[in-house]
């Protein structure tokens, strides 16, 4: 098989691995692919001198001498994983030290099964094979994607596959070893076909790591991979989009790690500005948390006072003006006013870096039940003497009251505006801390909150777009990018008619990720788009769509 | 001194079976084990600096005083017999006296950069002599990169073309599985080496691969990256080779151990009993028998296919 013949069509939808289309040979399929090897048809692929990773590392000598008798192209093969399978820390750095181009396509033989296909996927691997189930299947053993039974064990088939559908237990049972045996293949097989599906199906929608983080339960090792999975942030981190529709459900302790999570915690910590007072509050189910029934009645009683706020939940801790950006309004997280000790040091621990963050001399806590005990866990080490106004419950009558005598008499005075505070978040959240240069007017804005749109004087800039967590800019706003050469695209001579590929794209800022707001442009013209890739995706990919295009203009001389 | 070990088993000359003795000498040992070694050897450990030239009579006389009736010699020093450092010259002439007019065959092992016509020419005795080379695999990619073995094909040719000029017989062990070769691509590889030697040697031994101590191999197979031989692969590789006209035998040395060649461990006693049995009746009806006895064939059938692709050992 020659290099031409292997190639990378279109990449669709990211979240760690990624799915779109490759061609090998005249054929087109679809990544996550699985090579079925009983098919002699895709030979070309499987049909190669495989080295075992693990030689590289443990025996340098022998792989460089068994290395040269290989041939690898665009198809990088990652041999071997199957005898590091039981080492997820060494599974998880192999992986990810091996899958380092976007342009290449990577096929990991002989390891995926119905139970651990998702985690491989999310970790980047865009092709594997059915060798395991085929074996497996020969060992006499019935795979599921919730792990590996001797098929003597079962009484009944708990699948509704062809196979299982089409014979009883007993009837494959009296079959010969062959027979059987080949059946059990043709099961496991089909189960890792569906579990292929279904990671498809969940990656396209952007929510693979919601499933991973469920399937990961399934046997420990799967669950100590992930975990050392999420150590490996920068990594993962380039491979998520940034803005997106999906949501979180951060449920497990797994959760706690997850890259968007952190992604959003480095950089609200980053970009956070305090004032003179914070007043805590608790988050609530609906999502943004203003527009909820409790934040609603809270702020009716204590009427608008332009104090800084910092809305508590689990595990997200969120300043109010960043309460629009991803993934603040797009998590839901069980409410039992259960915490347990982790949740308090983990959602403390946060609070504590925005406290400090936000050099306050004043901390209001309008806080009850887990949200309570996050504060005062940290309260001996902020420095600040923390003002408790909740009697019990947050909502009655004699809390609230409670909390608008308290902030009549210290008499705060804060000179900020929540709105022109969320524009200014939303700049420095997605383009690294500039609004001070973007912007340099008076701030207006229009429209009904979420969706507002905001003007610098008589300039618009930019419309908060509650759908993925992000402010959409205008071009005037690409312009001023443009001149701090900051989420830049530099493209080549040409004036896009239609969406910009990564072929055409010369050079770019590397801190582009997927879903992020991007100015493009060359000698000639200038313009705005959505990243579908991240920078270096666009630098190294030389197909597939690189920046969805909303507006073009030509420089007026 | 006594020998690392001795025994009298049946061997086949012709279509003869007779006792022979196998001795296997302790030696100052392998001059290449010293130098930079084959992955698989372990024989290091058969060997010592200490052993002086009376030493090596000492066991020689060890074993014959001790064995019973033999009508044929095999001398193993885990090295090379004709390498003057291992078994100084005055010995080997003293051993040939010793079974000069006593016995049918002696066989003997070396490497091929030993074999000299100066060497030969101290052979002067009435039995006849077969010299054993451990080729290994006939391809110099396998031998150098899988197997470490530092010599080539064509100094084998030239040691075995030496030997025949002095009507010698020439015996070649063949490595089923040497490390980093999959099950398949081992089968391949020594039925390919099988057909290109053939026709110079008069007898094939194949060695079917085990984990010996203290090896490269040894380390390898613990980090997952070797699994001895499918006893099914040396009885496909032993019917292929039989069918091509040739004398084959094998002893599969740790049979039915996880370190030496095994299949499901359920079946293996058969099938290692068929391996002695054929190498000496040379009867292929006695692998073709036993070929397919047990449900694990199956499952060896996807290993020798699939484990290409894997690159690692799929099944323990």
């Amino acid at each position: 098989m020659t290099e031409e013949k292997i190639k990378i069509l279109d990449v669709e939808h990211r979240e760690g691995g990624r799915s779109g289309t490759i061609k090998i040979g005249n054929d087109v399929h679809f990544i996550p692919f699985m090579i079925d090897v009983r098919d002699k048809t895709l030979s070309c692929i499987s049909q190669r001198n495989v080295v075992p990773v693990i030689l590289e590392q443990r025996y340098p000598e022998l792989y460089e001498s068994i290395k040269k008798l290989t041939t690898e192209n665009i198809l990088e093969t990652i041999g071997g994983l199957r005898i590091i399978e039981n080492n997820p820390s060494l599974l998880v750095n192999t992986l990810t030290s091996k899958i380092s181009k976007f342009s290449k396509i990577y096929y990991a033989p002989a390891i995926a099964t119905p139970e651990n296909l998702s985690i491989l996927v999310y970790t980047g691997v865009d092709v594997v094979d059915n060798i395991i189930p085929i074996i497996e299947g020969f060992r006499g053993n019935y795979l599921t994607q919730e792990g590996i039974f001797p098929f003597n064990s079962l009484k009944r088939f708990p699948c509704e596959c062809r196979v299982c559908n089409s014979n009883t237990v007993d009837e494959v049972r009296s079959l010969s070893h062959e027979e059987k045996f080949k059946l059990l293949a043709e099961h496991n097989t089909l189960k890792l076909n569906e579990e292929l599906r279904k990671v498809k199906f969940l990656l396209e929608r952007g929510v693979l790591r919601n499933y991973v983080e469920k399937q990961c339960k399934n046997n420990p090792y799967l669950t100590a991979y992930i975990r050392y999975a999420d150590q490996k942030f920068e990594y993962f981190e380039e491979r998520i989009p940034v803005f997106k529709k999906s949501m979180i459900y951060p449920n497990s302790r797994e959760s706690y790690n997850r890259p968007e999570i952190i992604r959003f915690f480095n950089r609200v910590e980053e970009i956070y500005q305090g004032d003179e007072a914070v007043l805590l509050l608790p988050c609530s189910a609906k999502k943004p948390y203003m527009l909820s029934r409790t934040h609603r009645k809270i702020r009716e009683w204590i009427g608008y006072r332009n104090i800084k706020e910092i809305i508590i939940s689990s595990p997200l801790v969120v300043p109010r003006e960043m309460e629009l950006i991803y993934p603040a309004a797009h998590y839901d997280t069980p409410v039992t006013g259960q915490w347990d000790r982790e949740e308090i040091a983990y959602v403390g621990h946060h609070l504590k870096r925005l406290l400090e963050k936000g050099n306050f001399k004043q901390v209001i806590a309008h806080l009850d039940e887990g949200y309570l005990k996050a504060i005062q866990e940290i309260e001996p080490q902020i420095g600040v003497e923390v003002i408790y106004t909740s009697k019990g419950n947050i909502l009655d009558r004699n809390s609230l009251a409670n909390l608008k005598s308290t902030m009549d008499t210290l008499n705060i005075e804060n000179n900020h505006t929540l709105f022109k505070d969320m524009l200014t978040a939303f700049i420095d959240y997605q383009f690294g801390k500039i609004s001070n240069k973007v912007i340099t007017g008076r701030v207006t804005w229009k429209g009904r909150y979420p969706r507002l749109t905001f003007f610098d004087e008589s300039s618009q800039i930019g419309v908060i777009n509650p759908e993925t967590g992000s402010l959409t800019i205008s071009l005037v706003f690409a312009k001023r990018l443009l001149e701090l050469h900051t989420y830049y695209v530099e493209i080549d001579e040409f004036i896009p008619k239609g969406n910009i590929f990564s072929v055409g794209v010369v050079d770019v800022d590397r801190r582009i990720r997927s879903g992020d707001e991007v100015v493009f442009y060359n000698s000639q013209c200038f313009g705005v788009g959505k990243a579908v890739m991240s920078g270096r995706e666009m630098l190294e990919m030389d197909s597939g769509m690189a920046i969805r295009v909303r507006h073009v203009s030509l420089y007026s001389h | 001194m006594k020998p690392v070990a001795f025994w009298i088993e049946q061997e086949r000359i012709d279509d003869e079976l007779i006792p022979c003795l196998t001795v296997i000498l302790k030696t100052r040992g392998c001059w290449w084990s010293k130098e930079r070694g084959c992955y698989m050897c372990g024989f290091k450990r058969d060997t010592s600096e200490s052993v002086k030239a009376e030493d090596i009579i000492a066991q020689i006389e060890h074993a014959v005083n001790n064995a019973e009736k033999f009508e044929m010699v095999k001398i193993f020093t885990s090295g090379s017999f004709f390498d003057s450092r291992e078994v100084p010259e005055w010995v080997r002439k003293q051993i040939y006296g010793i079974f000069s007019g006593n016995i049918k065959r002696l066989t003997v092992e070396s490497r091929p950069e030993f074999i000299r016509d100066e060497i030969l020419n101290e052979i002067q005795d009435d039995f006849e002599v077969e010299v054993a080379f451990g080729l290994e695999s006939a391809s110099d990619t396998v031998r150098d990169i899988n197997i470490n073995k530092g010599f080539s094909f064509s100094d084998y040719i030239r040691a075995v073309e030496t030997v025949r000029n002095y009507g010698f017989r020439v015996k070649t062990y063949l490595l089923l599985k040497p490390p980093l070769l999959t099950e398949g691509k081992a089968l391949k590889d020594v039925i390919e080496s099988a057909r290109i030697i053939k026709d110079v040697t008069d007898t094939i031994s194949l060695n079917i691969c085990n984990v010996q101590k203290d090896t490269v191999l040894e380390k390898l197979w613990y980090d997952g990256l070797y699994r001895p031989p499918w006893l099914w692969t040396a009885i496909e590789a032993l019917i292929t080779i039989s069918n091509m006209d040739i004398h084959v035998i094998s002893d599969p040395v740790g049979g039915g151990k996880r370190r030496g060649p095994h299949n499901c461990f359920k079946c293996d006693g058969e099938v290692i009993k068929a391996i002695r049995e054929f190498s000496l009746l040379q009867d292929i009806n006695i692998l073709e028998d036993v070929r397919n006895t047990c449900h694990c064939y199956f499952l060896w059938e996807k290993v020798l296919d699939l484990e290409d692709i894997a690159g690692v050992p799929l099944v323990e």
